[in-house]
């Protein structure tokens, strides 16, 4: 494994024997790293705002949920904030979409342990709003783990996004995301995102199109009815296809009865 | 579905058709017309375990100016206020004592009273959570909380209004057992009942919603065009009452004197739709084609519809009448559990009224202004194309 990156001193600082960089986003790299003969994987922010603080925040709150990264230490270095997280061994579900196409049982299992995953997050207050196959790690057993609670936001906190909610990857978002409707961003967002996560996994395709145009379109017209080839996979895509979210199901229960 | 009377002015009529002739299942005794004492008036004690009380909190301080009401009676009535302004805290308070009092004097369906607010839907959803969180403290097994939504004609036509509404009302941390929705209709002058798609459609959604979320849904003052709310989703508590103001919501009730002035009165036909009035069923009759619009099997159709009957609104035949008009016709419709099939039926008994609207013409019949034909044909729209 490649030595990138970090400094002799920095890897001295933190005992680390192994290093590989994995995801270089906007505010932070995550590297794969091996201390004391176990794998982790440590975040360098170079800002630490509200959303690190946020994000840092339910998982603390959530660290007994196998569907959440634990995280083990959080340090300064060097003027950057460093995070130690428990290494996921696995793949991003974006990786292996493919292994999923056509197989209802698979998909339906997977839906399901994501909702039960979220199910204390989302009776806890907090949404996620960011949901779609690459925030999501399918561990070597098949379990899923989510990941980037960054844009996540508790219920009844300011937003952290000034257009109240516009998710970052748009063809996962919802109507009242599209239409930049904050006062419409609750857990029945979360609900719409795995509807399409679902979809597309069992299809190999995306339900409302590629282009934002043509989902706005789509959800302005109001009629978002789908057709999956799956029954059981339809029932719970239509329940949750609603552009309004008053009309998706209510409780995380009667998502989960319809999967 | 449990038809309800709307016990207002001459509730004996209400009360007695309950008892002689089977109509409705429930009540709904009205605080203006009934006041404090409800509870002693020898009427009323044999109807009151199968009866909701609504305290109507909805012009808050202004239902103070009103002559005749008796909400002044209730010492936790917002009319009450000795401020100026009603103050959120003073209200909360007041919904509370509100809750208490129905706890007290026996309610086991606890209608939770709200106010009438023309534009800020942020202050109702305000309330709503607020008081959500305190049922929470007290629920009891056997008792059942119902949240007033009272929608004021501004917020029923906004779509976008409505959904804010909604979505608070069906968060999973509500705790109500179902909502008891009021709505200003506003129907044309010369209209009994509206003919505003947007009404049609956002009245409906809000019904609809409410039911699929599973709370129950108590449509309070409503009037014969609710068989169109009834073709697309199940109402546990629909109400029917006797006059124009127990049928039709409208603020001004509560904020102003007004009375309804003399008339002789209207013949609900089941047959049409509509409701006629008494001048024409004379021009009907008198052309020799009452049986296209006569209600069959109805007891008090059979008594005013003879020659030398005399039409006045403030005869009980023919309020009786219509009571059991309409409330066959919404239980025929409800009767029905295959939502489809139900809108399949009420569009055939639309489709059955245009034609009978044809057949008058058609011999030369032309009934004009309530009586006419002015809402079918929306209704038909609506119902075709939702």
């Amino acid at each position: 494994m490649p030595i990138v990156s970090l400094t002799r001193e920095f890897l001295e600082h933190f005992n680390i024997t192994e290093c590989s960089r994995a995801i270089c986003g906007g505010q932070k790299t995550v590297y794969k790293v091996r201390i004391d003969g176990k794998f982790y994987a440590l975040k360098v922010i170079k800002v630490a705002d509200e959303r690190f603080i946020r994000e840092l925040k339910i998982c603390e709150e959530f660290k007994q949920n196998a569907g959440i990264p634990r995280i083990f230490e959080v340090k300064s270095y060097d003027g950057e904030t460093v995070i130690l997280e428990e290494f996921i061994d696995g793949n991003d579900l974006s990786q292996i979409s493919g292994q999923y196409l056509g197989d209802e049982t698979k998909v339906c299992r997977l839906i399901k342990e994501i909702i039960q995953s979220l199910k204390p997050v989302w009776e806890a207050r907090y949404i996620h709003r960011d949901l779609k196959p690459a925030n999501i790690r399918i561990r070597k057993n098949g379990t899923p783990v989510i990941l980037d609670f960054g844009i996540a936001r508790a219920l009844d906190d300011e937003s952290i996004t000034v257009s109240g909610g516009q998710p970052l990857t748009y063809i996962y978002g919802s109507p009242e995301q599209y239409a930049g409707k904050k006062s419409l961003i609750s857990y029945r967002t979360d609900f719409f995102c795995i509807g399409v996560i679902a979809f597309q996994l069992y299809t190999g395709k995306l339900p409302f199109g590629n282009g934002r145009e043509e989902i706005g379109l789509k959800y302005k017209n109001g009629n978002l009815k789908v057709s999956s080839g799956s029954e059981k996979i339809d029932i719970f895509c239509n329940a949750v296809f609603k552009v309004n979210p008053s009309e998706r199901p209510r409780t995380i229960d009667s998502l989960i009865k319809l999967i | 579905m449990k038809i309800t009377h709307v016990l207002g002015h001459n509730s004996n009529w209400n009360v007695e058709t309950y008892m002689q002739n089977s109509i409705g299942d429930a009540f709904l005794i009205t605080a203006f017309t009934h006041g404090i004492h409800y509870d002693a008036k020898k009427l009323l004690k044999p109807i009151l375990d199968l009866s909701m009380i609504d305290l109507q909190f909805y012009g808050k301080k202004e239902s103070s100016n009103i002559e005749k009401g008796k909400l002044s009676e209730f010492d936790f009535h917002p009319a009450n206020c000795e401020e100026n302004d009603v103050t959120s805290v003073y209200f909360e308070t007041c919904v509370k004592k509100a809750i208490k009092f129905q706890q007290d004097n026996g309610f086991k369906k606890i209608i939770i009273p709200n106010f009438y607010e023309n534009e800020k839907v942020e202050d109702i959803i305000y309330l709503i959570k607020t008081i959500n969180k305190y049922i929470k403290t007290l629920k009891e097994e056997d008792e059942e909380y119902y949240m007033t939504l009272p929608f004021a004609n501004h917020i029923i036509i906004d779509k976008e209004k409505v959904e804010e509404i909604l979505f608070a009302c069906t968060d999973m941390d509500m705790n109500f057992d179902g909502y008891f929705v009021v709505c200003e209709t506003k129907p044309e002058f010369r209209k009994k009942i509206t003919t505003d798609i947007k009404v049609i459609r956002n009245l409906s959604t809000v019904l609809k919603t409410l039911k699929l979320q599973s709370f129950k849904t108590i449509y309070a003052y409503a009037n014969w065009d609710a068989i169109i709310y009834l073709a697309q989703t199940d109402i546990d508590y629909l109400t029917i009452g006797s006059y124009e103001n127990l049928r039709n919501f409208d603020i001004s009730r509560f904020t102003n004197n007004s009375s309804g002035g003399p008339s002789k009165g209207y013949y609900f036909s089941e047959k049409l739709l509509n409701m006629v009035r008494a001048e024409h069923i004379t021009l009907i009759k008198g052309t020799g084609n009452l049986k296209l619009v006569k209600n069959e099997k109805n007891i008090f159709s059979e008594v005013i519809l003879k020659d030398g009957y005399n039409w006045n609104i403030h005869r009980p035949d023919i309020n009786k009448c219509n009571l059991l008009a309409i409330s066959r016709l919404f239980q025929e419709i409800s009767s029905i559990s295959d939502l489809k099939r139900r809108k399949k039926h009420v569009l055939s008994l639309i489709k059955n009224a245009i034609e009978i609207y044809k057949m008058l013409e058609s011999k030369h019949v032309y009934l004009d202004n309530e009586s006419s034909n002015y809402h079918l044909s929306v209704w038909k729209t609506y119902l075709k194309t939702s």
